[in-house]
């Protein structure tokens, strides 16, 4: 029919308002869930509940310190505050440039919505609101304890209409500025690629707090003489360069509500700071809006394109003056040449066959992968942040308030705990994570036993690494003598080989393969279970040294009934640790139908 | 190159190299699939038709040992899929319906971790990945990670990681979803020389009926469960083994054999 048109019917009155329920409604809808899934819900609730109550004890108990200090009190608190909220407004920044890439960019459900006729503004919003609600949940979980705190210690009733009246503004910014920023890195590079390298980029800056943190000794605040440095530390970071920021305004808003408020925070100042706070906030939403509106279609349509070109890359061609392949073009134009193996050395260790290929395959996932790498590096830094403060133990034992043989097992036992952790994190998830590539393992020429020894391998050396590092270290730091360092390193070798065994057993018996990140795995049922015996057997196992470290430590006479008791006793608990989680593993994986 | 569409199958005395008795499948209380007999000779290419929740794609897995058969066996070159299933899945090439591959690794990577899953040695590896992948117009995407191909590449990676141990039993799924019409062609080409020239058996699902017509030997089609009809492509065209009737399309025999058929939502 030429020259006539199919009249499209009109969007009903309300339409707007449908189309935003329509988008939301998926993730609103309540998923049912399994006996497993509601105990590990409930269990991390309650150690969220926890934790966020710790905090908020805990900051209570050091605000109060700080708002006693005489006539520096009230202006240390609010100089505080403002460094609290900068660092959540910062945090906020970073969990909302991740979240809008995988909200806006990278969700699945894209294709589904992206060429329905909804109005851009519902889509919008819609999935701003998502983004800000993924994105600050968990901060505000742990940061608003914090806040309480402030209005606990200095303020009062009217502090707590000030933080509700703050709060909600202050998380706009963030957000839209995380949008923004999203919008602009997936307008030059991919997608995918952005997410990986954020990700990164906020374990390395989390470590870097967290460093700074605890080489700033903020304990010393407990000691007088420290507190100028630390008081200059307070006003270099929260000085006039952040009064264009809206943590600045907010700070301005409740610390105005507090009991000895500072000069300089009159209440019309704060109804102003108040008003910018709420109107740019609402600036900052709209100026998201308008760009959503004239960036977002072409954005879309550079994360579809898996092999276009963008500007960067087209740099990095030139660079390497290398042809760009053309869209459609399936032959890529110049083969590149194969660069040098940097994973070619595990053939000199390991012997050809399945442990290697898997070997080599897991490592390569786990390099290119920066969420997984970054957790590796914050791993090590954890490590040296344990040892650091490990020092501290030494002069406890010096003290002579706790026996070094006691501080001894204590070490061990923190030393077993962070071994745990680490496979429960790192080894646990192996098997879940190959869920979606099943199909090539199990028409593969192999057994499930193949498979689960090559995880173990995989694993093994790594795990015993950091296991022996931390034991040794921990027992030099103390000045234990020969025998007991040789007997920590043995216990951590027991406990390496048994949780990591453990892990990647119960890895595959109780394995997640819906989960989408290793995180994921090792935090749900199977994750805790496999947590809860491993911590067990490491446990049991120091508790077995404590006969032999005593006979060290006091050169009482040795009975040979107890020594042999106790080596046979870890002996065997180790063989069954390793055999029957991996026998269990096995059975599992054989019966497994992808 | 237009493929000849009539193509004899070559059973002789030769024992099959796949062979199904009695397969049944049980899912709870539905029967997915239900007393399966085939064979399949050497060289031969078998083509498995049905509509969407006939039982195709259970078979199939069940044949790579991916499902157990809730009762039958299973045997390829002489080897149960069950009781002596790694010696069986050495000689099976599989091509998945979902086709899931490690998004970090390059092409030729992961065809190097495939084959040595099956024990090829690395120079091997090196020739055989090169000369499929230059097959398949790849070549060129070899050192390239898979998260940077389309779908259709991805799936031509995926035949070339079935093929790069030379199996003396193909088992594709739905081969041709996502293949522009020169990778179809090239891989139909391919199939057939694989059978005709290097004695490789070939068992395919497909829904296209053009390709089990240009391609395949012998052809069965499974209606909820059940084989309903199997033989040669003459056989089933003209109505059974032994009978001289006309020579129908085989679209036209699939839908009358298949009416009435409601989909459960998988195969």
């Amino acid at each position: 029919m030429v020259g006539t048109e199919r009249a499209l019917p009109r969007a009903p009155s309300g339409a707007h308002r449908v189309h935003l329920l329509s988008i939301l409604r998926p993730k609103l809808g309540r998923p049912r869930l399994t006996t497993g899934q509601l105990i590990t819900r409930v269990v991390f609730t309650l150690t969220g509940l926890a934790i966020a109550l710790g905090i908020y004890f805990g900051s209570r108990w050091f605000l109060g310190l700080c708002y006693e200090v005489e006539a520096i009190g009230p202006l240390l608190c609010r100089r505080l505050l403002d460094l609290v909220l900068l660092v959540l407004l910062s945090v906020l920044l970073l969990s909302n440039v991740v979240t809008a890439l995988s909200s806006f960019f990278l969700a699945r459900d894209l294709e589904l919505l992206v060429p329905a006729p909804l109005p851009p503004r519902s889509f919008f919003t819609a999935r701003f609101m998502e983004q800000l609600v993924q994105s600050s949940w968990m901060v505000l979980a742990f940061g608003l304890p914090t806040l309480l705190a402030f209005a606990t210690v200095a303020g009062g009733g009217r502090t707590y209409v000030a933080i509700l009246l703050t709060v909600p503004p202050l998380l706009i910014y963030p957000a839209a500025a995380g949008f923004l920023v999203a919008l602009l890195l997936v307008s030059y590079l991919p997608a995918a690629r952005v997410r990986d390298l954020v990700v990164g980029l906020i374990f390395v800056a989390f470590l870097v707090i967290y460093l700074l943190i605890r080489l700033a000794q903020p304990e010393r605040l407990l000691n007088p003489d420290g507190f100028a440095s630390l008081v200059n530390l307070l006003t270099s970071l929260s000085g006039s360069s952040t009064i264009l920021l809206p943590s600045h305004w907010t700070t301005a808003v409740i610390a105005a509500t507090f009991r000895d408020a500072p000069t300089g925070t009159s209440g019309g100042l704060a109804v102003l700071m108040g008003v910018t706070l709420w109107c740019g906030a609402g600036a900052c939403h709209a100026l998201a809006s308008g760009m959503f509106r004239l960036l977002h279609g072409r954005a879309i349509s550079r994360t579809q394109e898996g092999r276009t070109v963008a500007h960067l890359s087209r740099l990095w061609a030139w660079i390497r003056r290398r042809p760009l392949p053309r869209d459609g073009d399936i032959r890529a134009p110049q083969r590149r040449a194969p660069g040098a193996d940097p994973l070619r050395w595990v053939g000199y260790l390991v012997p050809r066959g399945p442990i290697r290929e898997f070997l080599v395959k897991d490592l390569k996932l786990l390099l290119r992968d920066a969420s997984q790498w970054s957790q590796l590096v914050l791993l090590l830094a954890l490590v040296f942040v344990y040892l650091y403060n490990f020092r501290h133990f030494r002069q406890i034992g010096e003290s002579g308030l706790i026996g070094r043989f006691t501080l001894f097992l204590v070490g061990m036992g923190l030393s077993g705990f962070v071994t745990t952790a680490v496979s429960v994190r790192f080894a646990f998830p192996l098997i879940s994570l190959e869920g979606r590539m099943m199909w090539l393992l199990r028409s593969a020429p192999l057994d499930g036993r193949q498979v689960l020894w090559s995880k173990l391998f995989a694993t093994l050396p790594p795990l015993l690494l950091v296991a022996e590092v931390m034991s040794v270290a921990s027992s030099l730091i103390l000045g234990a003598s020969n025998g007991m360092v040789l007997l920590g390193a043995a216990v951590s070798a027991l406990t390496a080989v048994s949780v990591c065994s453990l892990s990647i057993g119960l890895g595959a018996a109780l394995p997640d393969y819906r989960a989408e990140s290793a995180a994921k795995v090792a935090a749900s049922f199977g994750g805790m279970v496999c947590m809860s015996v491993a911590m067990l057997v490491a446990l049991s196992l120091v508790g077995l040294a404590v006969y032999p470290a005593w006979v060290i430590n006091t050169h009482v006479p040795l009975r040979l009934p107890r020594l042999l008791f106790c080596i046979g006793g870890a002996l065997t608990l180790s063989a069954v640790a390793v055999v029957l989680p991996l026998m269990l593993g096995s059975r599992t994986l054989a019966r497994h139908e992808p | 190159m237009m493929i000849d569409d009539r193509h004899p199958p070559k059973r002789g005395a030769e024992a099959p190299v796949l062979e199904l008795r009695g397969v049944h499948k049980r899912y709870g209380a539905f029967d997915a699939v239900q007393g399966i007999d085939l064979e399949v000779g050497r060289g031969e290419v078998f083509g498995f038709l049905g509509p969407n929740g006939a039982g195709k794609t259970t078979t199939l897995r069940m044949v790579t040992g991916l499902l157990r058969p809730t009762s039958g066996t299973i045997r390829v070159s002489g080897h149960d899929v069950v009781h002596a299933s790694i010696e069986a899945r050495r000689r099976i090439g599989f091509i998945s319906d979902r086709p899931f591959l490690y998004d970090k690794l390059t092409g030729g990577e992961f065809l190097r971790f495939v084959g040595g899953l099956w024990g090829m040695s690395p120079a091997a590896i090196e020739a055989a990945a090169e000369r499929w992948m230059d097959r398949f117009d790849m070549l060129g995407w070899i050192g390239e990670p898979i998260e940077s191909y389309s779908h259709g590449m991805r799936q031509r990676v995926l035949l070339c990681s079935a093929l790069i141990h030379q199996p003396s039993l193909l088992v594709m799924d739905e081969p041709m979803v996502g293949l522009d019409p020169r990778g179809s062609s090239r891989l139909k080409q391919v199939v057939r020389e694989l059978a005709d020239e290097h004695g490789m058996s070939v068992v395919l699902s497909t829904h296209t009926l053009d390709v089990v017509e240009q391609v395949c030997d012998t052809v069965a089609i499974i209606h909820r469960g059940r084989i309903v009809a199997d033989g040669t492509l003459d056989q089933v065209q003209s109505g059974g083994p032994g009978r001289s009737g006309k020579h129908r399309r085989l679209e036209q025999i699939f839908l009358e054999l298949t009416a009435g058929q409601e989909a459960h939502g998988g195969d």
